[in-house]
């Protein structure tokens, strides 16, 4: 029942990741401009990460990897929206690309050039949602709200790389940008109240959409989706950005408080849980959700 | 407009990485058509006739081929089985030409299990050494033959045995129909009538599945009947792949068929529905068969069938009223072939009610057929072997036996008792099929020869002193087969292709080889060529015809319906009352038989049937059918969800059947489609000869819970007396 | 120019898989790969059982999923409806698998390409019927024109009310009697 495995998953992953570290990375250019630290990163991984997402998808079409050449017919049918993504993924490869080698020269990034890149990568986001939600076969898939549900997971799943990395480099550059954060918290509810409705509507439809439902929720993948997806994923994160969005607010009027915060001792190992958690969740997610479809019956 | 971009290109240039092994014989099928396609394209395609051998149905086919491979085939247009359709066995079989477990040499046995390349001629000599010393030690009725009869072997083995000095030949039908064609044969004087399916208005059939146990044109014809509105009535404890054809579903506990067909038949007398004047002019012993009748009333049968009584009268009266379109169709193996301890008598009481409906020889109704007129060799340039002295082991026996099939399982029974000495197989695996695995292991085993010619390494041929190696249905030819039926016809098995493996030989020249080897080489002084054109005489055709057409019909030599053929019965009629069971200490009206063995609340009846994708043991290792199998997991036994429930048992769990025999593991499938008495094993399964490599180790053979045993009337297997319990078990 | 379908009366079917072998040598597929699924509904309780079989294949649709889908536009449709393969130019992506509603397309795991049913072009090319009807044990198969009123297949759809299997999903070719 399942034709598109792990493989898929992890490229509609790093797809929406890709284009969520590259539109954060834009938004604290213009935000704070004196976190360098994240904006590069953003702009370093993007590429890259989209580049690893091509590849698989290349690793996973068999036939074309033994005759590449065949790649090229990909740029050929635009009534699909395989099509067209890729299309929106070569542009946004080459925006991406071309910022992050004029950041490796230190040199300035045309203006243009980076709202080209914003602009596909939202379309990328959009289309790691469309590619799948299209498909009238697996009514899981096919609702308006599943390529919402994937941008707004990209973008979250985009934050907490970048986070992440820079984490490593610069720990106190994290705890500063707390509208990012704010962003963040907002997407992770959101991502809750939509897959909670996509569920709700999608079940009441149709039967196959309801037995994939069925085997998140309570068969067979329910520990992966409570737990990993819904627990890990999704709450735990949220908890711990909240509690420590809250303690900013109470720092912010207490002087010693902020110095123990930027110091970044309890901070960052906090930081690493919870952007891990947002990447493994984000990955779940892809997963189950192409686990679970289960297509239309002709009974 | 077709476009032109259809060809299989791509699929075709990946394969090259197979090209290295597509070595002739060392491959699979598609393997090498893979190959053969790249180096085809565009190529010629010839079209030869032959038969199929898929089945003993042998319907003719049509070979493609390209580059001197076989491609596929086809159904052939002509051929009264095949009517331009063929099965998936018919069509997959075909593969078994390239199958890499197929015998490539002769090999003789040098240990268990082990075997040694031997030449020909060696073999011959061997085996002829032995043959003679046992006939000299213990005489030619320690010798014996059996086989699937196909159009050579039904000439040449026969022949063998009796050049030999031995009637000891015998077919597979022990296990197969011996029981319903002994209650014929003493009834109506044939083994079977067929059936004019597509004109009849009511139709029966009790345990006979057109839909599993396939001859396509009797689906066909069925399908015909069913678009004009018959009413066509399964009896089955299961509802068998015949169903959607069917309209009335009857599920009968197994092995009661003989009450019901009792009931109805005291129905149709009660009720007056029976035809008077073709009783009256074409059958003898009405009267005791009446009277004996009258006890088997529906309410009786309802207890033993748990078909109710008003359904049995309701069938029986519209039957009656359908008459003389209305039979019920002759039957095969499935409930009264070979089955129970009432399977012969049943037999009996269905040729008996179709005689009530005087729809014998009747348009929608039973029909004997017509056998074409094909010539002989001349018998003074070729002699035929003399009578054997002594009759053929198991007549003694089962005097009501078929005498021409005899009761194969003998051979096992003597052995046993070491009175027999050898056996030839030919095209059969008697070890795994013909009864009880162990049992026939240990007697085959008690043999100072046994012989296989087979095409691959069958579980009888691994229990045999040599193995000689028979060249493929594909490729050879063999004698010209006369068909029977309402038009008879003939058809010609002829060879499509070159022979894959050189040291493989037809049995037309093995028989003709190894007679000589044991000095009788004076009856087979002819060719295969010689004795067709001397079948031929008669028809005026030319062989040249016969090898371009395939298959020839005579439709100036059509029976007539309508009027009554002279019967082979010692009355020349109808037999109700049969001096012939009276002779042989049975009674001579049929009455009312318990089977042996009866469930109980705890335990089922184990039963067996076909599946449309194989045939019996010989195709489940041809991997394009067992792929099949695998895909919809088709090995599994069928068990009511009502029992299966009480048992705590699920859709696909596994489970532990248990007989007095054996022991055997088993997914199961949960099915509202089975009486809750029985459990029911698909029959191909259970391959336990390794080098089938593809067969091996997929589900069980039916035939290890079955005890051997002898049905009194005709020897037969009594291969439904087998009670089973079933429990769950950790997969 | 025609418009080629089927008609399938699964009430004729037996299951038999004679059109899934024939098929399979028709077009030298490996043993693992077969174009005609089977799907079984069994409805009722002893002993008042309905068992239905229904053969499925690619129902060769107008406006194809697969071929909307196909990025390469390997897969396309000829001016007679049928729905084809151009296996040089298919990447083995699998969106057409995910994107057809009738599970009909399967890859080779030899070369990655995917295939289907195609409705025997070349036979029908040639004037003859496609392979799996030609064998239909129960001629619960039947080929033809369906812009031909007086072809057997449209007489068939119409003599017995056949649908589509999903109608709701689009039109597609072949029409089952069930
Ligand atoms: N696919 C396939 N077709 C074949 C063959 C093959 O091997 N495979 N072999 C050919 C040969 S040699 C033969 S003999 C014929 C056999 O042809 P059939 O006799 O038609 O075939 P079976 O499947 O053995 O049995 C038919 C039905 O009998 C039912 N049955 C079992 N027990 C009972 C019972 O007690 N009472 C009743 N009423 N029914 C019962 C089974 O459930 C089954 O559905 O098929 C021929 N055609
Ligand atoms: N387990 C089991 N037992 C059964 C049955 C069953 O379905 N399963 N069916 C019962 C029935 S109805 C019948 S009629 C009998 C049938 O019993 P058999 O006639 O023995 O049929 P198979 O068991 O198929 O065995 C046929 C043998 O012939 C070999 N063979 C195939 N083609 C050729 C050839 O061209 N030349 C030669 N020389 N050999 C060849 C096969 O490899 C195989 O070993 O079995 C009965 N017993
Ligand atoms: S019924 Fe099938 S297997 Fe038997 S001879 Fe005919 S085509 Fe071959
Ligand atoms: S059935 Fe599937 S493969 Fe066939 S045309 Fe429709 S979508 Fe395409
Ligand atoms: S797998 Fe091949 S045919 Fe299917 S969508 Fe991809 S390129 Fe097209
Ligand atoms: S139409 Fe041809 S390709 Fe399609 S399923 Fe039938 S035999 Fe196979
Ligand atoms: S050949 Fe005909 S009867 Fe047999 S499975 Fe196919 S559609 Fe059904
Ligand atoms: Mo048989």
């Amino acid at each position: 029942m399942m034709v598109w495995g792990t493989i898929i998953a992890a490229y509609l992953f790093l797809a929406g990741l890709s284009a969520g570290a590259f539109l954060t990375s834009s938004y604290v250019a213009r935000k704070y401009p004196e976190a360098t630290i994240i904006r590069k990163v953003g702009r370093f991984i993007s590429p890259v990460l989209m580049g690893v997402g091509l590849l698989l998808l290349i690793v996973d079409a068999e036939a074309g990897l033994k005759d590449p050449l065949r790649f090229i017919y990909l740029f050929t049918n635009f009534s699909s929206v395989m099509t067209i993504g890729t299309y929106f993924i070569s542009f946004f490869m080459m925006a991406a690309a071309y910022i992050a080698l004029m950041e490796f020269l230190k040199k300035d990034v045309n203006k243009i050039v980076e709202y080209i890149g914003i602009f596909f990568a939202g379309a990328v986001a959009i289309y790691t949602g469309f590619l799948i939600g299209v498909v009238q076969t697996v009514p899981l898939w096919n609702t308006a709200i599943l390529p919402i549900l994937f941008v707004v997971s990209g973008l979250s799943t985009g934050i907490a790389a970048t986070m992440l990395v820079s984490a490593f480099i610069d720990k106190k550059m994290v705890h500063h940008v707390i509208s990012v954060k704010k962003i963040h918290l907002s997407l992770l509810v959101a991502e809750v109240f939509l897959i909670f409705t996509m569920f709700l509507i999608t079940s009441s439809t149709n039967v196959a959409a309801a037995e994939s439902i069925s085997m998140i929720v309570s068969g067979q993948y329910s520990m992966l989706f409570w737990v990993g997806l819904i627990g890990v994923g999704l709450v735990l994160p949220i908890v711990i950005e909240a509690l420590e969005l809250l303690s900013k607010k109470k720092f912010e009027h207490d002087p010693v408080g902020l110095q123990v915060a930027a110091s970044g001792s309890h901070g960052i190992a906090a930081t690493l849980i919870t952007e891990s958690a947002v990447l493994a969740g984000g990955f779940i997610l892809r997963m189950l959700v192409l686990l679970a479809a289960v297509p239309i019956s002709f009974f | 407009m077709l476009d032109t971009k259809l060809s299989r290109r791509g699929f075709i240039k990946a394969s090259t990485a197979t090209a290295a092994l597509a070595s002739v014989g060392t491959v699979g099928f598609n393997q090498w058509s893979n190959e053969y396609v790249k180096a085809s394209e565009n190529v010629e395609v010839l079209e030869i006739p032959s038969t199929c051998n898929g089945c003993s149905s042998k319907c003719g086919i049509i070979g493609h081929v390209k580059n001197g491979r076989l491609w596929k085939i086809t159904g052939h247009p002509d051929h009264p089985y095949a009517k331009g359709k063929l099965c998936a066995r018919g069509h997959g079989y075909a593969t078994l030409v390239y199958s890499p477990d197929r015998l490539t040499e002769p090999l003789k046995r040098v240990g268990e299990g082990k075997f040694e390349p031997i030449s020909w001629d060696q073999a011959y000599k061997e085996i002829a050494e032995k043959l003679n010393q046992i006939i000299k030690d213990h005489g030619p009725e320690s010798i014996s033959l059996t086989e699937d009869p196909r159009a050579s072997g039904k000439y040449y083995s026969p022949r063998f045995i009796n050049a030999l000095g031995s009637a000891n030949y015998y077919t597979h039908h022990v296990v197969c129909s011996n029981a319903r064609d002994a209650g014929f044969l003493h009834t109506v004087g044939a083994t079977s009538t067929s059936a004019d399916i597509g004109s009849a208005k009511y139709i029966m059939f009790i345990g006979r599945s057109y839909g599993d146990a396939i001859r396509p044109s009797s689906v066909k014809a069925l399908a015909e009947a069913k678009d004009n509105g018959a009413k066509i009535v399964i009896v089955d404890p299961r509802l068998n792949n015949t169903g959607n054809l069917a309209t009335e579903w009857l599920a009968i506990r197994p092995g009661m068929d003989l009450a019901l067909v009792l009931a109805m038949s005291h129905v149709l007398i009660r009720e007056n529905l029976h035809d008077k004047a073709f009783i009256e002019k074409n059958t003898v012993g009405f009267e005791e068969y009446a009277k004996v009748l009258k006890k088997y009333t529906p309410e009786w049968a309802e207890e033993l069938t748990g078909i109710p009584a008003d359904t049995i009268s309701r069938i029986a009266i519209d039957m009656g009223k359908a008459k003389p379109k209305a039979l019920i169709e002759q039957s095969w193996r499935g409930a009264f072939g070979c089955n129970y301890e009432n399977s012969t008598e049943t037999g009996r009481a269905v040729a008996m009610f179709n005689a009530l409906l005087g729809n014998l020889q009747q348009k929608g109704g039973s029909v004997f057929s017509g056998k074409p007129n094909l010539g002989k060799l001349d018998s003074a340039k070729h002699p035929s072997p003399k009578e054997p002295e002594l009759p053929k082991a198991g007549v003694k026996e089962f005097p009501l036996a078929y005498e021409s099939n005899g009761v194969a399982t003998i051979v096992a029974k003597e052995a046993l008792e070491g009175k027999m000495k050898a056996a030839i197989y030919n095209h059969s695996n008697a070890a795994l099929g013909y009864g009880n695995p162990k049992v026939m292991k240990e007697a085959l085993s008690k043999l100072d020869l046994v012989v296989s010619i087979d095409v691959q390494m069958s579980e009888t041929a691994l229990l045999s002193h040599y193995i000689l190696p028979d060249v493929s249905y594909i490729e050879r030819t063999e004698a010209i087969e006369g068909l029977k039926g309402k038009t008879p016809g003939m058809a010609l098995r002829q060879q499509i292709v070159d022979k894959v493996h050189p040291q493989t030989k037809p049995i037309d020249v093995i028989y003709k080889e190894l007679a000589e080897a044991c000095g009788v080489g004076q009856y087979f002084n002819f060719t295969l060529d010689e004795l067709n054109e001397a079948m031929l005489k008669p028809t005026g055709i030319s062989y040249q015809e016969l090898k371009e057409k395939g298959t020839i019909m005579f439709p100036d030599q059509a029976i007539t319906l309508g009027e009554m053929p002279k019967l082979k019965t010692p009355s020349g009629k109808v037999e109700f009352y049969s001096e012939t069971y009276k002779n042989a200490g049975f009674n001579p009206v049929v009455e009312w038989v318990e089977p042996k063995v009866n469930p109980d609340k705890n335990s089922f009846r184990l039963i067996t049937g076909k599946q449309a994708i194989h045939s019996h043991t010989q195709t489940a290792n041809i991997s394009i059918l067992m792929q099949i199998t695998k895909d919809y997991d088709l090995e599994r036994i069928w068990i009511n969800p009502a029992r299966a429930k009480a048992l705590g048992i699920k859709e696909g769990d596994m489970v532990e059947v248990t007989s007095s025999e054996a022991t055997s593991k088993i997914r199961v499938k949960v099915t509202e489609r089975i009486h809750p008495e029985a459990i029911f094993v698909p029959s191909h399964y259970g391959i336990t000869s390794k080098d089938q490599k593809i067969g091996y180790g997929i589900g069980f053979g039916y035939m290890e819970h079955v005890p051997f045993d002898f049905e009194k009337w005709s020897g037969s297997g009594n291969i439904h007396e087998v009670i089973v319990k079933v429990r769950k078990v950790e997969g | 120019m025609a418009r080629y379908g089927m008609f399938i009366d699964t009430k004729k079917c037996v299951g038999c898989y004679a059109c899934r072998v024939t098929c399979q040598m028709q077009n030298e597929l490996p043993v693992e790969i077969s174009y005609i699924h089977f799907h079984e509904q069994e409805t009722g309780i002893f002993p008042n059982v309905r068992n239905e079989i229904i053969p499925v294949q690619c129902q060769h649709c107008e406006d194809a999923p697969c071929e909307t889908v196909c990025p390469t536009k390997a897969t396309y449709t000829t001016e007679d409806g049928i729905v084809l393969m151009d296996e040089d130019k298919c990447i083995g992506c699998k969106y057409c698998v995910v994107a057809c509603p009738y599970g009909a397309r399967t890859q080779d795991h030899h070369t990655g390409v995917i295939n289907k049913c195609r409705f025997c072009a070349d036979l029908v090319a040639e004037g003859k019927q496609p392979s799996c009807v030609s064998t239909c044990i129960s001629d619960a198969r039947i080929f033809g024109d369906l812009d031909d009123p007086n072809s057997e297949v449209s007489k068939a759809i119409v003599k017995h009310n056949a649908q589509p299997l999903r109608p709701d999903l689009g039109k597609s070719k072949i029409y089952y009697a069930r």
